[in-house]
């Protein structure tokens, strides 16, 4: 019993006791049995199975040398058809002095014309291919003509007739497919150029016109701040006639006022005027105002 | 002779030494080892499901799941530890299976920690086996049948497992407090229960 648990209840040894005496179920044998059975038999599983990676191992470290094989076998390769066609790869004369003779033979055979080098690029591309079809068809000829060097039968000279033939229609074959290509291509190559016009001038519309349309906004502008000065000047113009007019009745109407007061005052020749009144009359209308009408008023 | 030094040598080993000789193919390190746990761990289930068969079942289903995984079995902790907490998940498996029994079980605790244990006690109360042998003996195996399951469980693996404090509290994941006050309760439970049933004070 660990130390830990002597504090926590002071019957503890006893019931601990008490407890140990209790222990007197086990599992039984049977069961004892098979879970040993069990514990033998997957012993030996692991046994078994590990017997049966062995092989798996053995193949696995075959494997290692798998792609090593692989790559070694590839690179053999590749250099046996490098050497199997080393004239093709480096037209090396000296070490094959007849592939020399017939590509000058195939050269001078194929000399273009001085027209078509004037001719435009396409034409000259056509030339091109025009030699490498010519070329193809003294190389087969080279070859009719080595074989016929070597003095073989007539059979086999005309079996190798046929493959030179058939060499030839071949190479006339890839000329032509060459050709059409170059063609398609030419044709797109236009179509592209007419695309690409086409848009740089749809842009150069464009670059117009929003020109065209910013100077017209201005002139908007321009031509709204004119008229909006000139209402306003029409405004205040019209308000001075307004207010012209308007004292030229006031004016009248005063006089109008005043002659009335005076025929009134000429009718009432004992009615005093005030100093007011006649501080509104003019000077020519305070001339006329009877002399005896102010005696009278002074006295 | 040879054997004997062996079985000897097997039997200082450590259970986590025995298990990994088990796992590299010797079949004596497990028998050792079986021998060590097989009471402790078959008791463990029968005193907290009451039921013989049932625990022979989850008894033998935890040393298949050992055998097993032998092979993967790496010594960060105690192989008591590994063991019974294997067992403790089976049993909680088992217990939430069976939700009703479980509810029965979840019942029967509040009402034990509520009442005292002075409760007839049935088959393993009456007078033929209290007379049979220790009779607080008998008393107390009928009273770890009323406990409540945390206390029981705390109680099981002190008692059959010998495990420290630390370590249970680590397998029913609980802390260390509550593990101790279990335990301590537990104590005071089964005393009051032997006495009551033995009709006097408990004595060693």
């Amino acid at each position: 019993m660990t130390k830990e648990f002597e504090n926590l209840h002071p019957e503890q040894s006893t019931i601990s006791k008490l407890y140990q005496s209790l222990k007197v179920e086990e599992p039984s044998a049977k069961m004892d049995e098979n879970i040993l059975t069990k514990a033998k038999f997957q012993l030996e599983s692991q046994v078994h199975k590990s017997s049966k990676i062995t092989p798996i191992n053995t193949r696995r470290s075959w494997r290692k040398w798998q792609w090593p094989v692989s790559v070694a076998a590839s690179a053999l390769f590749v250099s046996l058809i490098f050497v199997g066609q080393y004239e093709f790869f480096t037209n090396n004369y000296a070490v094959y002095p007849d592939a020399e003779q017939v590509g000058i033979e195939a050269f001078e055979m194929t000399k273009p014309a001085p027209s078509v080098h004037d001719k435009p690029s396409a034409l000259s591309l056509d030339a091109e291919h025009e030699d490498v079809k010519v070329q193809a068809i003294a190389m087969a000829q080279r070859l009719a003509k080595e074989q016929t060097q070597t003095g073989q039968d007539a059979a086999s000279s005309r079996l190798q007739q046929r493959e030179q033939e058939q060499g030839q229609q071949f190479a006339i074959e890839q000329h032509d497919a060459q050709r059409t290509r170059m063609k398609m291509t030419s044709a797109l190559k236009d179509q592209n150029y007419i695309v690409s016009a086409k848009i740089a001038q749809l842009q150069h519309e464009l670059n117009t016109k929003s020109e065209l349309l910013a100077s017209v906004n201005k002139q908007q502008v321009k031509l709204f701040t004119d008229t909006l000065a000139e209402l306003t000047e029409v405004k205040t113009s019209l308000a001075k006639v307004e207010k012209h007019e308007l004292e030229e009745q006031i004016t009248l109407l005063q006089i109008e006022l005043l002659e009335q007061m005076h025929k009134k005052l000429k009718i009432q020749q004992d009615w005093q005027a005030s100093k007011v009144l006649l501080d509104l009359l003019s000077p020519a209308q305070q001339a006329q105002w009877p002399s005896q009408n102010k005696q009278e008023h002074k006295e | 002779m040879q054997a004997t030094k062996i079985q000897r040598d097997h039997s200082l080993q450590s259970d986590e030494a025995l298990m990994q000789q088990y796992a590299q193919g010797d079949f004596a390190a497990f028998e050792q080892l079986y021998q060590r746990h097989k009471g402790g761990l078959y008791r463990y289930f029968l005193r907290q499901l009451a039921d013989k068969t049932l625990a022979e079942d989850l008894f033998q289903e935890i040393w298949s799941k050992v055998i097993s995984h032998a092979t993967q079995y790496q010594t960060t902790a105690k192989f008591s530890t590994w063991l019974y907490t294997l067992a403790r998940h089976k049993l909680v498996d088992h217990v939430r299976h069976l939700k009703v029994v479980a509810k029965v079980i979840e019942e029967t605790e509040q009402d034990n920690e509520h009442h005292t244990m002075s409760a007839d006690t049935g088959q393993h109360n009456t007078p033929e086996n209290l007379w049979e042998g220790s009779k607080a003996a008998e008393a107390l195996k009928g009273c770890i049948e009323y406990l409540p399951r945390v206390q029981r469980e705390c109680f099981l693996l002190k008692e059959e497992a010998g495990l420290s404090l630390d370590v249970i509290a680590q397998i029913v994941d609980a802390n260390y407090e509550a593990c101790k006050s279990r335990l301590r309760k537990a104590y005071e439970s089964l005393r009051q229960c032997i006495s009551r049933k033995i009709g006097g004070k408990l004595n060693d």
